[in-house]
């Protein structure tokens, strides 16, 4: 296996809250290689935007924040800010979930991609401009010179969002980082902009850290799935053994609570109660208290993270049990 | 066949806008919703399912009379609440009732949960009593909340029970027919879960007839027992949940299927998508709506408007080639 | 079913101690609370303070500078201004009190009547348009002067040029608040519009309506100032702060006292109310209340 071009180690986040302080992270492992499409699926809360700020190196100031994060072989945990921007938009690229507000409406689009194009190299405003009008039209934007004298309000949420990709590829970043991209739009553009991800890793080579809470997205286009539940990685899989053989209670509730368009529309199952307080953790396992195959050790001990073979991981004092062998 | 519980005939609404040009008068029309109907049978879930701004929800407001329609009928067991008497549509008004998406915008921030459950039933003229508090609790319960919230106001809680109050609610005054607008659609996926589960137990051992608004296909899947398409302030298709999922007949439900996320990731495949994405309501495209884009377009699509009309197999379709389509871009791979 | 779990969830009277606590965090609401406090304190106790009569003539003490018998000094006719200006922060503040009560009453009226009967709300906003195309002292100096002056004067005067403000502020928050889920819900629930507006509206209206209040009561006690100097206001004998100002104007070289004490007691009273005023805009803010649960 070739080095990994995100590697994150025990890295941890903390927010000061009152007296306290409450982790939005908590101890959370994982690596990324190139060309990959990593999915960080959980639910509110669960801290899986917060990684991805981190990771882009945009977290508040009063974030306190420990461990490695790795990229291209450089931690940029501690890395000071002039640096990191200098990474920013050049080396990585991030999108949101709501292309409107992450457009600055007073330019027009064109204005917004030649300025980022001409961030990290020098080149002349046409060159620039010719350059920004082959983003518009790899990310699928029917005639872009046209379009680049549209202004962001003019432009619906999909083409926003495009607008956004070719924003974050106008330095041929390494990896890019998208934060539910799709979740604001409907079914029907989100399948045209999954698409357009997916074929990113072909045409850049670009690895992808996926963000999102759907399932089904991850069913679509990712090659390995981090479960992440109340600021912690519990199960980790590459995405055929997610679905096939979930290790986690968690993952299985989640898969099971997801509506989805398979042969038979069954009667949902459900995880029983709601997400912790943060302020007000429960003992262990954090996910005990909803956990229907719960034991009396549960609640004593955080799991930590078994290697339960093929690269899966499971957050479960129950997993290497079920498991026959390769547990280590 | 019975009367169905709600029938809605040719519901028009359009919408106004204000005119950019100060001296020109005349104001752009949205047609919000042009010229839709169906029925929806006792017991029976109807969902409405399209992409966002085809009219659904507005369809929804229009049933319960909260915006007025430019025309059309809405019979409610027979009596239409469109032409009503204020009184007689306030006392009508107890059997209709309303679930909404936003679970931190539908509850009232300055009353308590319980007077918020009873709301309903105030609004009808009860009064407050010892026995509408026992009630409330017992409604509590019955959405999966503790009869001591009863006393907490809405912030207090998450999404998910927030949104069971707001059920509580829906079903204090006993409807006939509740609209869930996009009722799950804001909440977490296992949150979403339990809400589905509980809107189906309700029904079932109250007997309401549910319309369920709705975007995500496979949710409605999950809940409805026909399926109505929504484009452009039309509907496209419309036929039991079995047939539309098995062999949808519009090309654009097809697209819509071919489009709704994989259940497993063994089932990946490069589908069909649709080209482009909806047009402006402002200025909707001759002809059918779906023509420009549309696989199958033909001149004809260009210039008539395709009427709804009942198929062989059960499907209502308005699509002038709804017979070519049976065997169509695949909503599943096989 | 599942059931949930209710930890977590605090009782009610927490919401009211929570609010309480974030004023007390609040900075410019407790400087506020403090000055504006003094001053309705003194104005309350002004019989403790001082035991001078504030129009009790004394020719031989004409212009004492202030000294431990007359602690601010006394003016042309030898009147304690401490009494005078106790007293006449009595009148000043009477004013602002009665001008916001009509405010709240007449604003919330109309302004309810524009937000929520769209019909309305052309004619209502167009006349308050008209209204607050005045500078708001030349109006209230034209309407007082043709009422002829008395402080019933000064409040209608008062009140006719802040209503529209109030009422705008008003029909401002209703036009949202109508839109909301919760509003629509009452509606297909069969509520009246009485009792939309009454249970539904207006209280989730209130946070701005007191934030407006606490200007125009700041607002109102300036203006009364402006048009006691001017001679249109309360009768020279009643001692307002305004009166005060203006009398101590022609004596302004010699006792500068006279025009300064109730100078600064409308400034620290107008201060006290603006902060008071932006630290409940604060407080009362919903986006600052913490999400809990």
């Amino acid at each position: 296996m070739s080095a990994p071009l995100l590697d994150i180690r025990n890295l941890s986040i903390g927010f000061p809250a009152g007296k306290g302080e409450v982790l939005a992270v908590n101890d959370v492992n994982f690596s990324v290689a190139p060309r990959e499409l990593v999915g960080i699926v959980g639910e509110s809360g669960s801290g899986k935007s917060v990684t991805a700020l981190a990771i882009i190196g945009l977290l508040p100031p009063n974030a306190r924040v420990s461990g490695e994060i790795a990229f291209a072989g450089r931690n940029l945990v501690g890395l000071p800010q002039r640096q990191l921007r200098g990474l920013r938009g050049k080396e990585m690229g991030m999108i949101f979930q709501e292309p409107m507000t992450s457009l600055n409406p007073v330019f027009t689009v064109g204005d917004q991609i030649v300025e980022a194009v001409r961030a990290h190299e020098h080149m002349s405003l046409k060159a620039a401009r010719d350059r920004a009008t082959e983003l518009l039209d790899k990310v699928g934007i029917p005639s872009p010179r046209r379009r680049l004298d549209d202004y962001p309000h003019q432009m619906s949420g999909g083409m926003r969002q495009r607008v956004m990709i070719a924003i974050a590829l106008s330095s041929s970043p390494k990896l890019l980082i998208a934060d539910e991209p799709t979740t604001a739009l409907d079914v029907t553009i989100q399948a045209q902009l999954l698409d357009l991800l997916n074929g990113l890793r072909e045409d850049f080579g670009t690895a992808i850290v996926l963000i999102t809470h759907n399932m089904g997205v991850m069913a679509e286009i990712a090659d390995r799935v981090v479960v992440m539940y109340c600021s912690r990685v519990v199960e980790e899989a590459g995405i055929f053994d997610l679905f096939d053989r979930p290790q986690h209670p968690y993952t299985e509730g989640l898969l099971g609570s997801t509506p989805d368009m398979g042969e038979t529309a069954h009667r949902l199952t459900t995880i029983r109660g709601g997400m912790p307080n943060p302020a007000d953790l429960p003992p262990g396992c954090l996910f005990a208290p909803r956990c229907d195959k719960a034991i009396a050790q549960c609640t004593t001990a955080q799991p930590p993270l078994f290697e339960l073979g093929d690269g899966q991981k499971a957050a479960c004092i129950l997993a290497p049990k079920l498991q026959t062998e390769g547990a280590t | 066949m019975t009367q169905p519980l709600l029938a809605v005939e040719g519901l028009v609404k359009h919408f106004a806008l204000k005119s950019e040009n100060w001296f020109d008068r005349s104001r752009p029309l949205v047609r919000a919703v042009d010229n839709v109907s169906f029925s929806v049978g006792h017991r029976e879930t109807l969902a409405l399912v399209g992409e966002s701004g085809c009219g659904k929800s507005t369809t929804g407001r229009l049933i319960l009379q909260l915006i007025d329609p430019t025309a059309g009928a809405v019979r409610f067991e027979g009596a239409d609440l469109v032409t009503m008497a204020p009184q007689a549509l306030r006392r009508a008004r107890k059997d209709l009732q309303i679930i909404f998406q936003d679970p931190h915008a539908s509850l009232n921030p300055r009353m308590s949960v319980e007077d918020i459950i009873l709301e309903p039933l105030y609004a009808q003229g009860e009064r407050p009593s010892a026995a509408m508090r026992t009630y409330a609790g017992d409604l509590l319960e019955k959405v999966g909340l503790s009869r001591r919230h009863a006393q907490r106001f809405a912030h207090e809680f998450s999404g998910g029970q927030r949104q069971r109050i707001g059920i509580a609610r829906a079903i204090a005054p006993k409807p006939k027919f509740v609209i869930c607008d996009e009722a799950v659609s804001a909440l977490d996926v296992s949150v979403q879960a339990q809400i589905i589960n509980l809107l189906q137990d309700l029904q079932e051992e109250l007997g309401m007839s549910y319309l369920f608004i709705g975007h995500d296909l496979a949710v409605v899947r999950h809940i409805a027992d026909r399926v109505a398409v929504m484009y452009l302030g039309r509907i496209v298709e419309t036929a039991p949940k079995t047939t539309i999922y098995a062999a949808p007949r519009h090309p654009y439900t097809q697209a819509l299927l071919a489009s709704a996320p994989v259940p497993h990731p063994r089932l990946r495949k490069t589908r069909n998508r649709l080209r482009g994405e909806m047009p402006s309501p402002l200025n909707p495209p001759s002809g059918c709506h779906f023509h420009p884009r549309c696989p199958l377009a033909q001149d004809v699509c260009k210039t008539d408007d395709p009427v709804l009309r009942t198929l062989e197999s059960g499907h209502e379709v308005a699509c002038h080639f709804a017979e070519l389509t049976a065997g169509g871009p695949a909503p599943r791979p096989s | 079913m599942t059931s949930l779990s209710d930890a977590a969830a605090p009782p009610r009277f927490l919401r009211t101690r929570a609010l309480v606590r974030r004023m007390f965090a609040n900075r410019a609401f407790m400087l506020g609370f403090v000055l504006f406090g003094f001053i309705c304190l003194a104005t309350l106790l002004a019989p403790l303070i001082t035991r001078l009569d504030p129009n009790a003539l004394s020719i031989r003490d004409r212009f004492q500078p202030p000294s431990l018998q007359f602690p601010l000094g006394t003016d042309n006719l030898g009147r304690d201004m401490l009494s005078r200006v106790l007293y006449g922060a009595r009148l000043s503040l009477w004013i602002g009190l009665c001008v916001i009560v009509l405010n709240a009453v007449f604003g919330v009226l109309l302004g309810a009547l524009a937000g929520y009967y769209r019909r309305l709300d052309n004619i209502l906003m167009r006349i308050a348009d008209a209204l607050m195309a005045f500078p708001a002292v030349l109006l209230a100096i034209g309407i007082a002067a043709a009422l002829g002056p008395s402080a019933v004067t000064a409040i209608i005067a008062l009140a006719v040029v802040y209503i529209p403000r109030t009422a705008r502020v008003v029909r401002a928050s209703i036009l949202v608040v109508r839109e909301l889920d919760y509003v629509q819900a009452a509606r297909a629930a069969g509520a009246t519009d009485y009792r939309i507006l009454m249970r539904h509206i207006l209280p989730n209206c209130m946070a701005p309506l007191i934030v407006q209040l606490s200007f125009v009561f700041a607002y109102a006690i300036l203006s009364e100032a402006v048009l006691s100097f001017l001679g249109l206001g309360a009768p020279p004998t009643v001692p307002s702060w305004g009166i005060l100002i203006s009398e101590g104007r022609s004596y302004l070289r010699e006792a500068a006292w006279l025009t300064v004490v109730p100078g600064l007691a409308i400034a620290i009273t107008v201060l006290g109310l603006n902060l008071l005023g932006d630290g409940l805009r604060d407080v009362l803010d919903p986006r600052m209340k913490v999400e809990q649960g």
